[in-house]
């Protein structure tokens, strides 16, 4: 029984915990567990049957939503890319600078968008892309340059005006997170490589980034479990348009949820979204611990 | 870092160029959206892009007196749940990065799961339970859910600063008759003052724009936040694009305060090496 | 104690600035009525009042399908607020001076628009007593009990409306949709006017000399500005479309419309006609609806899901927009406009032009649009006989006349009410029309019919197609899966008596 033993002499610590604990499980815990009960009924806002796991053999004949996922995987590495290597860079400008007051400077202005809801930010950028009246056209007929694409609203290149949104991709949390990661980098280290002749990009390449690698699998894991179940973007901007141009999973399972109040289906996808991510996390943590 | 500048003025010039650029074609869409905000509705249609005169000031009028009975609330809700967040938060991470004790691993492991779940999953049968709880149209029914959805990843970064924190001041403490409570206040927080300010920055934002969870909560106008308001220029067919973008930027206000005067401390704890994997 | 001074200091100072500005606000009290401009007393209404008050309190979520009815924050008018508003509470007000016993509280903006709030309150309960939806949603919320049908009360008189011997005798009995259980659940506050409206200079421009009025004269027309390099038709809603299945179809609607017959086919004598085969979504005419449907798609804009019509219109980059009542409203008011414009209804197929054409849809209007339904909420808390009063004195002629045309985006529902002289035309055409023997708006349209499932189904494939991302094989061989899909669904929830088909 030396286990139990130990539970109670741990259980000042459990004390301390229980708060946290007791509003996890309310309203953190609770939720998703009554989800996936329900993921295994046809609940429809109303009333629930069970019908155990014909949800998940729809899930594997809905054609709409296994296309999305490779909508979803685009837009997934797409952004990890654009989400990460303009900051990244950015930072890295930005951290070399000699002049500190230019220095914190860009700094402040290359934060400040993190004020502004993603909303607006991104009705700005459709209309923006809108065909006939937005600004890329406009400017581009004004230039004598082809000017009739569709942006959005163009099935060959919604994904791409999606992944477009935020150009050129530097300003935000990802900016902060590796200006911090570069601050943090001793002055001895810098000192060090300068003695052994690395400066700028050799600097950059050998010492900093290796240095940041933190930071960038942070980002990375974000990244991801926000990927694979976002869908905000075509919430306000797309509807999944055109026609099923631009549907990814999450987008299907919050239209499942409240456009046809098949919640039990939605619950269902969700289920499985988390599942993946879960996975999928996993394994990339497994990757990031083999790696220190 | 001079001695480099020595060496590369050239360097330091490109630099500098290349981020203005990049400052410019980061912050245009802004700006065009501050110049929207001044457009009544003709203007919009037909100058989108370009400054139009005259300056429509009364969409800021509009604005404000759409908002402004909502400031109070969304100042509570945000403040309470933040302070819950941080409070919880940081006796968590302190407890699960300074003791052992058996089920810790497994205990973090599970509230960290919580941060993969897919929100929109939860939605209904939160909503459900917090009619259950009878907290419809109180602002409980926000800040519980709030807090439960700031703290898991509040706890990870609490967590894993305070594990780094030197372990000869808590032993100290722990010597001189300290409880754990003790070395909590007065070791523990102090030192964590810049990963606190992160935590509270990061979760003001969140919980300040919110639209979903007070949309489908607060049916009562008293308690609405000042991002459910922004609505009303959204929801007659007519965008009134004027005053919606001059709403944003009157709400944007407080934030950006906020954010200027404790920017210090947030960059302080971004950097403390305490925010990465 | 363990911040430093400096940064304790400026946390004050800015918390302490949000709260001083928010403070000063809230002594406005958070719960604004909008003031109304009439001279009613009573105009904060305390709806979580919990002191002991016997008044029953009415919650109106007043949205609109084009133009919510919810009183402006403002009735000064200005450029920022150019249709001040708030006749709603204007009436409200005098039916409590009819009714001491109840309150009415108006909310301001409209909650229930977007359909996941919806959802989730009428799921929970909580929705406002009178609620706006779609109306096509009444047709999933009736059968979890979260509307209440209106049958007893339509047939009782409306006693504010003079010489009424029963409230439905306000509208169209053939107009009025009914549900797959026979009862109506909704009231309806305003009808669209709809139509096509055109930049009269671009249609000279293209030497097109008088607006088209077939389908043939209208692809002719498209061509012609094609010609000159114009983007000729944008749609906004979809409608043109609906009336072009009911065209293509005319024929075999009556061979369906047999357990209700009354010129529309409903959702249960379509499950019928599907299970039957005798509709079938490979057919004939079906393929031709498409055919037609691509034609007219190929003179739209690059890119056309995601343009903002209206705007592309009024700066003159676009010939013709598909346009209900608020955009002809705001195409009327825009001073900058550099352009004449004009308005017409939607071309019609005729016996020459397609073997499937000769009987088309009523044309100036698309029917009844807002639908105003009574919740589980009003059941709930014992207010839907007084809700139901209060709809009654908002439809009369005379005062849905002042509900709706305040607002100058729709013709008010109510039979003898007066239209504004915008939409007089339209209305005429209608009227018209309707003498004639056109075809009752929505006499069919699949997309609603086959359930929403079916419905977006639809929507995504049949913009696939149009874009040329599918074939039209393609296309009918998912639809006819997802038709199949939707019609098990709404066979398992209505429980259909198979036997009287």
């Amino acid at each position: 029984m030396g286990y139990i033993k130990r539970l109670y002499q741990a259980r000042l610590y459990y004390l301390f915990l229980l708060p946290t604990l007791a509003i996890l499980l309310i309203f953190g815990f609770y939720p998703p567990l009554s989800a996936l009960y329900h993921a295994f009924t046809n609940w429809n806002g109303a009333t629930a049957e069970w019908i155990g796991l014909q949800n998940f053999k729809y899930m594997l004949e809905d054609s709409f939503l296994i296309d999305s996922v490779w909508n979803m995987l685009f837009l997934l590495i797409a952004g990890l890319i654009t989400g990460n290597a303009m900051s990244l860079l950015g930072a890295a400008f930005v951290f070399n600078l000699k002049n500190s007051g230019m220095s914190a400077f860009f700094r402040y202005m290359f934060i400040l968008p993190m004020v502004v809801p993603g909303v607006v930010v991104l009705l700005l950028w459709k209309s923006l892309m809108d065909p006939l009246t937005g600004l890329f056209n406009t400017v581009l007929a004004s230039l004598g340059l082809p000017h009739e694409y569709g942006w959005l609203g163009d099935p060959a290149m919604a994904l791409s005006s999606i992944v477009l949104i935020g150009f050129p991709w530097v300003a935000g949390l990802g900016f902060l997170i590796y200006l911090a990661g570069f601050q943090s980098i001793s002055q001895e280290v810098i000192e060090a490589a300068k003695v052994e002749g690395a400066v700028g990009v050799s600097r950059f390449l050998r010492i900093d980034l290796p240095l940041v690698t933190g930071q960038i699998k942070l980002m990375i894991v974000l990244g991801i479990i926000g990927g694979l179940q976002g869908f905000g973007v075509q919430l306000v901007l797309t509807k999944g348009g055109p026609g099923s141009a631009t549907a990814v999973p999450g987008w299907l399972m919050y239209e499942q949820a409240f456009s046809y109040s098949n919640f039990g289906y939605a619950s269902m996808i969700g289920f499985v979204i988390f599942i993946v991510i879960l996975a999928i996390t996993f394994i990339n943590m497994k990757f990031i611990k083999a790696d220190q | 870092m001079k001695g480099l500048s020595r060496r590369f003025p050239a360097g330091q010039l490109g630099l500098h160029l290349v981020l203005w650029i990049l400052l410019l074609l980061t912050v245009y869409p802004f700006i065009s959206m501050i110049f929207k905000s001044f457009k009544n509705f003709n203007q919009d249609t037909h100058n989108p892009w370009g400054i139009t005169l005259p300056f429509h000031f009364e969409n800021y009028t509009l604005a404000w007196e759409t908002v402004r009975p909502f400031m109070l609330n969304t100042v509570i809700v945000t403040a309470a749940a933040t302070l819950g967040i941080v409070i919880l938060s940081s006796i968590s991470g302190f407890v699960l990065a300074r003791f052992k004790f058996p089920l810790r691993e497994t205990i973090f492991y599970i509230i960290i799961s919580l941060m993969m779940i897919p929100g929109i999953l939860s939605l209904i049968p939160l909503f459900i339970l917090i009619r259950d709880l009878r907290l419809i149209d109180s602002s409980w029914g926000l800040i519980g859910p709030y807090i439960a959805g700031g703290v898991p990843f509040g706890i990870f970064l609490m967590r894993g600063f305070m594990e780094k924190l030197p372990g000869e001041l808590f032993e100290a403490a722990y010597i001189d008759g300290a409880s754990i409570f003790q070395s909590f206040m007065r070791i523990a927080v102090p030192l964590s003052r810049p990963i606190i300010t992160t935590l509270v920055i990061l979760n003001i934002l969140n919980t300040w724009n919110d639209i979903i969870l007070p949309s489908i909560v607060l049916t009562d106008d008293a308690k609405k936040t000042v991002a459910v308001g922004l609505l009303t220029f959204t929801s007659q067919y007519n965008e009134q694009v004027g005053p919606l973008f001059a709403g944003y930027i009157i709400t944007s206000l407080p934030l950006l305060l906020f954010f200027i005067v404790a920017s210090r401390q947030f960059i302080t704890g971004m950097t403390s090496g305490a925010v990465k994997l | 104690m363990f911040w430093s001074k400096k940064w304790h200091q400026s946390l004050a100072v800015a918390l302490s600035t949000t709260l001083v500005l928010s403070a000063c606000s809230s002594g406005s009290g958070g719960n604004e009525s909008k003031p109304s401009a009439g001279a009613s007393e009573s105009t904060n209404v305390d709806s979580s009042s919990k002191a002991p008050t016997e008044k029953k309190v009415i919650v109106v979520d007043p949205g609109g399908d084009f133009t919510d009815y919810a009183p402006t924050t403002s009735m000064e008018k200005s450029d920022a607020n150019p249709h001040p508003y708030n006749e709603i509470r204007v009436l409200a007000d005098e039916w409590e001076k009819l009714h001491p016993e109840a309150k009415i509280e108006i909310l301001s903006p409209t909650k229930s628009k977007d359909r996941k709030v919806a959802v989730a309150q009428l799921a929970a309960g909580t929705a406002a007593d009178i609620i706006y939806q779609i109306g096509t949603f009444k047709d999933e919320d009736y059968p979890k009990g979260w509307v209440l049908p209106f049958d007893k009360y339509l047939d009782m008189p409306n006693p504010y409306a003079e010489g009424n011997a029963k409230w439905k005798d306000l509208y169209n009995e053939s107009w009025l949709n009914r549900s797959g259980d026979g009862q109506v659940y909704y009231i309806p506050i305003d009808a669209v006017p709809i139509g096509i409206i055109y930049n009269k200079e671009l249609f000279a421009k293209a030497g097109i000399d008088k607006p088209p009025v077939t389908y043939t004269e209208f692809f002719d027309a498209q061509q012609k500005l094609k010609g000159i390099g114009i983007a000729s038709y944008m749609p906004i809603y979809r409608w043109s479309d609906i009336t072009l299945e009911t065209a293509v179809f005319a024929n075999k609607i009556k061979e369906w419309d047999v357990l209700t017959p009354n010129g529309i086919v409903d959702q249960e004598e379509f499950v019928r006609a599907y299970k039957k085969g005798l509709y079938q979504v490979d057919s004939p005419e079906n393929r031709e609806y498409y055919k037609l449907k691509k034609e007219k798609a190929d003179g739209y804009p690059n890119g056309w899901n995601s343009i903002d019509a209206y705007k592309a219109f009024v700066t003159g980059k676009v010939a013709m927009i598909e346009a209900v009542g608020i955009h002809m409203r705001n195409v009327q008011d825009d001073k900058e406009r550099k352009f004449e414009y004009g308005t017409m209804p939607f071309p019609i197929l005729l016996q020459e032009e397609s073997a499937y054409g000769g009987a088309n849809t009523i044309r100036g209007t698309a029917g009844y649009a807002t639908a105003w339904q009574l919740t589980n909420s009003a059941a709930k808390k014992g207010t839907a006989d007084l809700a139901a009063d209060f709809l009654m004195y908002l439809t009369t002629p005379k005062n849905n006349a002042r509900l709706v045309n305040n607002l100058q985006a729709a013709i008010p529902a109510a039979n003898g009410a007066e239209a504004v002289e915008m939409f007089k035309p339209m209305y005429d055409q209608f009227q018209q029309d309707y003498k004639d023997g056109y075809l009752t708006w929505g006499a069919f349209y699949a997309a609603v019919l086959g359930g929403s499932e079916y419905g977006q189904a639809y929507e995504k494939l049949s913009v696939d197609y149009l874009l040329g991302s599918i074939s039209l094989d393609k296309l009918l061989v998912e639809l006819e899966k997802s038709m199949k899909k939707s019609v098990d669904g709404i066979v398992q929830q209505h429980k259909y008596d198979e036997s009287k088909w």
